[in-house]
């Protein structure tokens, strides 16, 4: 019977959770990253340099880097630069034009430089994507252009945020590789049977709609990439889809001569089409087969369309599928 | 002695201590696992283990209420121990009591030191190779229990060994319940050239507030995620304002969509302005792809004085990953607010040099994962360069740091797993003191038959 009170205290304590619900403490200041980004405008193309690091690491190398950027060289088609003592050179990916290196004084620090056609997307567009990847809120035009020096021929931005600006987010990420997203790992298999190269200025969508497999926005314009069992009606039947979407008569199969005009896309037959309607306008790629049916789509208004138009074009060109074989 | 004879006090022990009692705490039990492990399908692991076994009462499929794990361990408890104290009598007199008890406070002694040793292991500064470490430990475990065993037999004589096992699986009872109720996990995520001081357990999410005004420290709120979903108005003391959650407004597991036109949409600041969160399931149990769950929630903040709104703010544990908090003005202040996973500080903190991934030459299947960290303790003055890698944890200050994961998009990146609990080593303990029980009550039978057939 001793025994009794003990047993009711166990069972109590298995009964009541902790009631710690709201709490108050004093903690240590999280860390911050600072990013240094710098854009050269050359004549056909944008050129970017950037740096991010924990704070204090940027401070220490703070000189050098602005040494760096005031020596750059704009050419007829491109930028050149001088590596500061120690630096060393890598040649970057498909998306990233080189690597540059900080030497023994930081080994883990490093300059990335890129470049787009164009203006590529937009010093205001770009700015904001950098600000977005520390964790700051995007700012008007106006303060935008505050922000920004000249340091040479580039024009610099300096951020300091509480996220560390990659594209996957602001921390190692465990498995779940938090792109769980969609919620299905076969839905998982099939994104990561396609690469391309992803312009910088588009921001992804992570939990795409289905069935889209992509989806991205760029300054008013939105860009998926959607995958269909089957022909989906075929050809003539998507054109005046897009067709009547943009607000446009549907063609019938006449469309396809007046709309469409053949192109390769990741190493199939595939059509490149267009609707452009008064306030709305598509630009797609279609590539039908038996087994499934892809399209690769810009949707927006006339003018954001044809702003996102060369980059577009180039996403396309880039397309690959693991294992398909041309 | 039949009923009639038995007083009331009697009658009840009879009741705690039967077999039958036994069998059907047992038959429960299984019960209770089988319908936990079906829970699996569609509830996560932690969810299931929360709902059905670290609790009192258990809602089977949930509406169904059955007697929770705790309930089931703490009846079987006190079976376990009634029923030995009815059928099991101490049988030494005189001076072999007196060395009987000593012997057993001996063993339970250093069954003691071997399970809290581990308190304050520190392999900051000694590497034990992983299996000549879970040798000595077992080791230990045995040793302990022969002790026990010494004790059993002065006291218990021929029931030496079923008194010590069953001891063997009270200590495996008691060391879940500290498990349950003490146990803290989770996980340090550091990239090359950070310094980390906190874990998050990623089974958790919380609120926090944060008031970064002042130098060196920031003052922070929390609440706790069953607090969000229970809904209704939350008295956060110590701010200007209160928060309020709608009812349905608190999703344990919610993926981000970019807002469409027209769709109601409950935010009027932040990061809602642009996207709403979408209900998910749960992830499953039986989920191999080891998804965790990414909560969100609506939260109104209100003025303390008027009660009037501040505004409706979309916070979304993935929103804190991939852009941090967001911003809360409250008259001329502004606040740092973000759903997140639970933090827990840690008096040092750990500084990633390098996370090295090597794979088999020419090909990527993986032959290492290693994170070279700096442990910085101020308070004790600690500063030691560590490798830490598969199988090969850092023991400091009663947490065991384990190789994770890693940065898959840029492998600089590492994801420690941190695990405090100070009873991890009581069940290996446990098993080997049930082990040497068993042993010892088989060589008791033995050698008895072994003396009875001797005249022969």
């Amino acid at each position: 019977m001793r025994l009794l009170p003990v047993a009711a205290l166990l069972v109590a304590v298995a009964a009541c959770g902790p009631s710690d619900e709201v709490r108050r403490y004093k903690a240590p200041k999280d860390p911050t990253w600072r990013m240094i980004g710098a854009i050269v405008a050359a004549k056909d193309t944008t050129w970017f340099f950037k740096v991010a690091a924990p704070t204090d690491r940027i401070a220490a190398a703070q000189a050098e880097i602005h040494s760096f950027l005031r020596g750059l060289k704009v050419g007829e088609s491109d930028v050149t630069w001088t590596l500061p003592a120690g630096w060393k050179e890598e040649q970057g990916g498909p998306a990233r034009v080189a690597t540059l290196k900080f030497g023994d004084r930081d080994p883990r620090l490093e300059l990335t430089v890129s470049k787009l056609p164009g203006d590529g997307g937009g010093l205001p567009a770009n700015v904001n994507r950098w600000r977005e990847q520390l964790g700051l809120e995007r700012a008007a035009e106006g303060d935008i252009a505050a922000s920004i020096r000249k340091v040479g021929e580039a024009q610099v931005v300096d951020f300091i945020g509480p996220t560390r600006p990659t594209m996957g987010g602001g921390r190692p990420m465990a498995k779940p590789p938090p792109p769980e997203r969609t919620g299905d790992s076969q839905y998982d298999q099939v994104r990561s049977m396609f690469s391309f190269e992803r312009p910088p200025a588009w921001r992804e969508n992570p939990q795409p709609e289905r069935p889209k497999v992509f989806e991205f926005q760029a300054d008013g314009a939105l860009i998926t990439f959607t995958i269909m069992a089957g022909e989906s009606g075929g050809l003539a039947a998507n054109i005046d889809r897009w067709r009547t979407q943009a607000g446009l008569e549907p063609l019938g199969e006449a469309g396809i001569g007046r709309s469409a005009t053949p192109m390769k896309f990741v190493g199939a037959d595939a059509w490149l089409v267009e609707a452009a309607g008064k306030d709305r306008a598509i630009l797609g790629v279609i590539a039908l087969s038996s087994e499934f049916s892809m399209f690769l789509k810009l949707d927006g208004t006339p003018s954001a369309v044809a702003a996102q138009r060369a980059v577009f074009t180039q996403v396309a060109q880039s397309f690959q599928m693991k294992g398909r074989h041309e | 002695m039949n009923n009639g004879e038995r007083n009331p006090v009697q009658q009840v022990l009879a009741v705690l201590g039967s077999l039958k009692l036994t069998v059907a705490l047992l038959f429960l039990s299984m019960v209770l696992v089988f319908a936990g492990t079906l829970a699996q399908v569609n509830n996560g692991i932690w969810t299931v283990v929360s709902q059905y076994f670290r609790c009192g009462i258990a809602l089977l499929g949930g509406w169904f209420p059955f007697p929770g794990g705790w309930t089931l361990g703490t009846l079987l408890l006190i079976n376990l121990l009634v029923s030995h104290g009815m059928r099991i009598k101490v049988q030494a007199r005189g001076p072999r009591l007196l060395l009987g008890s000593a012997t057993m406070l001996v063993g339970l002694a250093l069954t003691w030191v071997v399970i809290t040793h581990v308190f304050d292991l520190d392999s900051t500064q000694k590497t034990i190779n992983p299996s000549q470490r879970v040798t000595l430990q077992l080791m230990q475990g045995g040793g302990a229990a022969a002790v026990l065993f010494v004790g059993c037999w002065l006291l218990f004589r021929r029931k030496a060994g079923i008194v010590l096992l069953h001891t063997g699986v009270i200590i495996l009872m008691f060391s879940e319940l500290a498990t349950g109720l003490m146990a803290e996990e989770g996980q340090m995520s550091i990239f090359e050239g950070q310094s980390v001081n906190y874990v998050e357990d990623n089974r958790t999410a919380e609120l926090a507030i944060i008031d970064d005004s002042t130098p060196g420290a920031d003052d922070v709120v929390v609440v706790s995620d069953r607090a969000l979903a229970r809904g209704g108005s939350i008295r956060l003391e110590g701010l200007p304002f209160d928060l309020e959650v709608a009812g349905d407004k608190y999703f344990k597991n919610a993926q981000l969509a970019p807002l469409k036109p027209g769709e109601p949409n409950p935010a009027t600041h932040g990061a809602g302005l642009r996207m709403s969160a979408q209900n998910r399931p749960e992830s499953s149990g039986v989920d191999t792809s080891g998804r965790v769950d990414l909560p969100a929630a609506y939260v109104t903040f209100k003025d303390r004085g008027t009660n009037a709104p501040i505004g409706t703010w979309l916070l979304s544990v993935r929103y804190t990953i991939e852009k941090g908090a967001q911003a809360v003005r409250a008259g001329s202040k502004e606040y740092r607010v973000a759903l997140r996973f639970k933090r827990t500080y840690k008096p040092y903190s750990v500084y990633l040099s390098q996370f090295k991934f090597e794979r088999y030459s020419g090909t990527d299947t993986p032959k290492d994962y290693s994170s070279y960290v700096r442990v910085e303790d101020p308070e004790r003055g600690v500063v030691r360069d560590v490798r830490i890698w598969m199988n090969n944890p850092l023991r400091y200050r009663g947490d065991t740091l384990y190789q994770s994961s890693f940065d898959a998009e840029t492998e600089r990146g590492t994801v420690l797993q941190v695990v405090d609990n100070r009873g991890w080593m009581a069940p290996y303990v446990a098993c080997m003191i049930v082990a040497v029980g068993l042993i010892g009550q088989f060589q008791l039978h033995l050698l008895e038959f072994l003396r009875k057939r001797r005249p022969a």
